[in-house]
């Protein structure tokens, strides 16, 4: 069987030091993978470079065994949605802040589901309103927005950086549940980086020097 | 009652004396900059008579090979200029501003001179070296302020647009907004002039044209055309230096190359 996702070699060298190199990713349908490592051991960057947003010179993407090149990246990133840990919002209401991946060419064929996204802001914690402002949302909404637009994009694998680090007890237990859901729904996979221990998950890496280390 | 009275080097002397005036009056009130005036004076004494001698022996030679070589080296100067302008730079900026001010030179200038008022020769000094010049003059005024206003854009709203490369989108549709503004901003002064032409301010070029005895409706009709000319040539040279701008920040990777912007 091919990985969903195969990507790589990255490596990172930082004023000097090498934080990784020669890291290959694979992953395949139905994995939660835990991306564990300390702080500033470039598990940012590794996320980033694998949906070229890092200078990645020489790395290869494939989706179910199919290469994407470098003028085919947005194609790939339509597949391969990353959830930034700083969630950045768009200026205005809900409705923009979700539906606004729609009217890129790449995302043509895809449908904003109205119904969908006021069940899982609901299932979230969220207004339903989507024409409420973003303005006032706390860092914690701000960030279960960008899970619900993620989710509702319906894309083949989600590179979750640090997606809960602003909340509280309940709203995790519910944001948790909804990302690993996502990666329960066949031919999908989730890579979810966090420093707090996570309930369920199928596979664990740690980020080193010389790689990532899966836990068994 | 047309035709113009000429200077002699006697009356630009008796006119230094504002210089002095205004030397002395900084040097009373301690201001400071009564060096920095004379000296600026006697740059503009230099600068312009160089001008005028090289513009005498031009003119003079009637050669299009002189002027095409003047024209080229006053593009460069703006190319470079407009760069020099901006707070941010990245790798080879200089050639996008060079190459937006050389398509605005062209483009514009060909249509002005060729077209609209039709100089012959094509390559008419006398029209064509000050259309041109405040054709370069005027929109790397535009250049410069829209590539400020789009670097800024791009490094303080990174995220956004990183948002937007994140879920597919295209060079174009990552980065209109940053597109929309950079142009807007570079086409602010045009609007300005253009609004208080003749009420406000009595543009230099029509004056120029009064003063040398030409008659006040054919100053203001050059005066209009001039205008719109500029029009023309800050929306070509904002919108071609951003687009520039944003191909060689963003690549082929669609990534924001901050190896090469500083």
């Amino acid at each position: 069987m091919d990985p969903l996702l195969e990507a790589g070699p990255f490596s990172f060298v930082c004023q000097g030091k090498i934080l990784y190199q020669n890291v290959k990713i694979a992953l395949f349908a139905g994995d939660f993978v835990h991306l564990k490592g300390p702080s500033g051991c470039g598990k940012t960057t590794l996320l980033r470079q694998i949906i070229g947003l890092e200078r990645a010179d020489g790395a290869v993407r494939k989706i179910n065994g199919k290469i994407f090149r470098a003028k085919e990246i947005s194609l790939f990133r339509g597949k391969c949605i990353y959830l930034a840990p700083e969630a950045p919002l768009l200026e205005g209401k809900i409705s923009e802040n979700l539906f606004f991946p729609y009217q890129f060419k790449v995302n043509r064929k895809k449908r904003p589901q109205e119904a969908a996204a006021k069940n899982l802001l609901a299932t979230l914690g969220l207004p339903q309103n989507l024409d409420q402002d973003v303005k006032n949302f706390s860092t914690g909404e701000r960030q279960r927005l960008a899970l619900v637009r993620a989710l509702l994009f319906n894309p083949q694998v989600i590179l979750a950086d640090e997606p809960f680090s602003g909340l509280d007890a309940q709203s995790f237990e519910k944001a948790f549940q909804a990302l690993y859901e996502f990666s329960r729904l066949g031919t999908r996979a989730v890579i979810c980086v966090s420093h707090q221990e996570l309930p369920k998950k199928t596979r664990t890496w740690t980020l080193t020097e010389e790689g990532l280390k899966e836990e068994s | 009652m047309s035709g113009f009275i000429s200077l002699s080097p006697f009356d630009l002397a008796l006119a230094a004396g504002f210089v002095f005036l205004a030397a002395i009056l900084s040097f009373l009130l301690r201001l400071g900059v009564a060096k920095r005036l004379l000296i600026a004076a006697t740059r503009t004494v230099i600068q312009l008579s160089l001008v005028g001698f090289v513009l005498k022996t031009v003119f003079g030679l009637d050669n299009p090979l002189f002027v095409l070589g003047l024209l080229f080296f006053m593009t460069l100067v703006a190319g470079r200029e407009a760069s020099a302008r901006s707070r941010r730079r990245y790798a080879h900026m200089i050639l996008d501003t060079t190459i937006s001010m050389a398509s605005v030179a062209f483009v514009i200038g060909a249509v002005v001179t060729q077209i609209i008022i039709d100089v012959k020769p094509w390559y008419h000094p006398q029209y064509v070296i000050p259309l041109l010049g405040m054709l370069l003059g005027n929109s790397l005024n535009g250049v410069s302020l829209a590539l400020d206003t789009f670097l800024d854009y791009v490094v303080s709203r990174r995220s956004e647009i990183e948002l937007f490369l994140a879920y597919g989108a295209d060079r174009n549709e990552a980065l209109q907004n940053a597109l929309r503004a950079a142009v807007r901003r570079g086409l602010v002064p045009i609007i300005n002039s253009m609004s208080v032409a003749g009420v406000v301010s009595l543009p230099g070029m029509m004056t120029g044209q009064i003063l040398a005895g030409a008659p006040p409706l054919q100053a203001v009709a050059y005066q209009i055309l001039v205008m719109f000319m500029l029009a023309g040539s800050y929306s070509l040279g904002a919108t071609s230096v951003v687009f520039l701008a944003g191909k060689r920040l963003f690549g082929r990777e669609l990534r924001l190359r901050r190896e090469i912007l500083s």
